[in-house]
């Protein structure tokens, strides 16, 4: 599927900074960033109303809440998505390990692959 | 212990002659021992119940003499002692004996709990007998998941630290001027951030007076003397202190580069205040640089009014409006204190 308007991704992501990164390195692959929703309810919320193609999740989104329920949401509606985590493989409910899983910090190139994927 | 015995009570009886002593010293051990000994013949039937043991277990050795081992195991090791000790009588095969491991423990009121325990083998004549020592390690598994719990949780802060300083260093660096501009600006951003776990650290990440914050950027800066401070006490959670803290040492390196701070007579007034509406209480924090030289807006969005316009007053959940007024800097931040002062749950934070 080859296509050249931007595509536009839903960000979710609780620090601060770390958030600034995904902005930054999803715009220089040319995307529009929806979002970013810094919390669990917030990323619900956007998951459920918003028009986006893809979803970067950062699992943990601390207070103990994670981005699961968004996923199951976002897999209800059929919108692919990858998880964002310091924890590795480990931190993802294990049922939802079947998308890709970017580590913290990111490497730019891995998402270049992830979002490269979907055009 | 070759003079242990079977007994109606507890470890041996008393014998005439020489092995009296011999049978007082392991009585005086056994009877002692800080660790449960419960010894059991070849059927599983339980020979001696020492002081420990009933205190572990809840039994007295008189309910347990003579009865099967299995009572003090839950399931399924409950049901499948009796096939051990037969397999065992049969093959030799050692699942436990001289080895040791960690099993589960069954007291008298139902409760599981897990157990450490060696088994030792030992005859007396035909008959043969084992001897259990064991020890109730929950506080120390307990104290093992919780060092999981941090390690994970140290983990997930140093990735996201090393993210954040990735985030803080591309940013400084497309910003930057010249590669000694980069340098000298990364570093300071560090040593900010640096800063401003300190003060989180000081108080377990459970959040931070907005005055320490404050008092922190200030004596990072020195001249002390050109800040005019005023405000009252206010709590922040860890994120929206971190952030702030961030914001103010980006307001602080502009107005010494080129606001107020940066002509001799020039001062930086910052005062805060609390305010009751009808949705909860809000925060109003005002940064305002006075005589300095003219202010002439920036051409380009730095990491400094990102930080600000963007990440800050998300963090905050309020807006912050920053004015490059030809007067002074005027940097104005509303927020919710309801949201900013959330306290920070440490152990919960780890998933």
């Amino acid at each position: 599927m080859a296509r050249s308007d931007p595509l536009r991704i839903l960000v979710v992501e609780d620090e601060l900074f770390v958030a600034m990164l995904v902005e930054d390195l999803l715009g220089e692959l040319g995307c529009e960033v929806v979002g970013p929703a810094a919390s669990a309810s917030e990323a619900a919320r956007a998951a459920e109303r918003e028009v986006f193609d893809f979803a970067l999740l950062d699992v943990n989104l601390g207070d103990g809440q994670t981005s699961f329920e968004t996923a199951e949401i976002l897999r209800g509606r059929g919108v692919p998505y990858a998880f964002v985590t310091g924890y590795g493989d480990q931190g993802v409910r294990p049922d939802l390990r079947d998308v890709p899983v970017l580590s913290k910090p990111i490497d730019p190139r891995h998402l270049a692959r992830v979002i490269e994927a979907l055009r | 212990m070759a003079g242990a015995r079977r007994s109606n009570r507890s470890f041996g009886d008393q014998r005439e002659g020489e092995g009296t002593a011999v049978e007082a010293r392991y009585r005086a051990i056994v009877d002692t021992a800080v660790d449960a000994i419960v010894v059991i013949d070849e059927q599983g039937r339980i020979e001696a119940f020492n002081p420990a043991a009933e205190r572990l277990f809840g039994y007295s050795a008189d309910q347990m003499i003579g009865e099967n081992v299995n009572r003090l195991m839950p399931e399924p090791y409950h049901g499948e002692h009796d096939g051990y000790l037969e397999r065992y009588r049969e093959t030799g095969e050692r699942r436990i004996i001289g080895i040791g491991r960690e099993v589960s423990g069954r007291r008298g009121d139902g409760t599981k709990f897990p157990l450490e325990l060696s088994i030792a083998e030992w005859r007396d004549g035909e008959r043969r007998f084992f001897t259990g020592v064991m020890r109730d390690v929950t506080d120390r598994k307990r104290a093992e998941e919780l060092q999981q719990l941090m390690i994970n949780e140290l983990n997930h802060r140093v990735k996201n630290t090393l993210a954040t300083v990735q985030s803080v260093a591309g940013q400084t660096l497309r910003n930057a001027g010249d590669l000694e501009d980069a340098r000298d600006s990364l570093t300071r951003r560090l040593l900010a951030l640096s800063r401003g776990h300190d003060i989180l650290t000081r108080e377990s990440w459970d959040g931070a007076e907005l005055a320490d914050i404050v008092a922190s950027v200030v004596a990072a800066h020195g001249e002390a003397e050109r800040f005019d401070i005023d405000g009252p006490a206010v709590r922040l959670a860890p994120k929206a202190a971190l952030a702030l803290s961030m914001a103010l040492h980006e307001l602080m390196t502009n107005a010494a580069k080129y606001g107020s701070l940066s002509a001799p007579e020039g001062q930086v007034r910052l005062t805060w205040r609390r305010s009751r509406v009808e949705a909860g209480e809000r925060l109003q924090l005002r940064w305002e640089e006075i005589d300095g030289p003219p202010v002439v807006k920036p051409t380009r969005q730095g990491f400094g009014t990102r930080l600000i316009t963007g990440g800050l007053a998300r963090e905050l959940g309020g807006s912050v409006v920053l004015d490059h007024r030809p007067a002074g800097v005027v940097c104005e931040i509303d927020a919710e204190l309801a949201r900013t002062g959330q306290s920070n749950r440490f152990i919960r934070g780890a998933v």
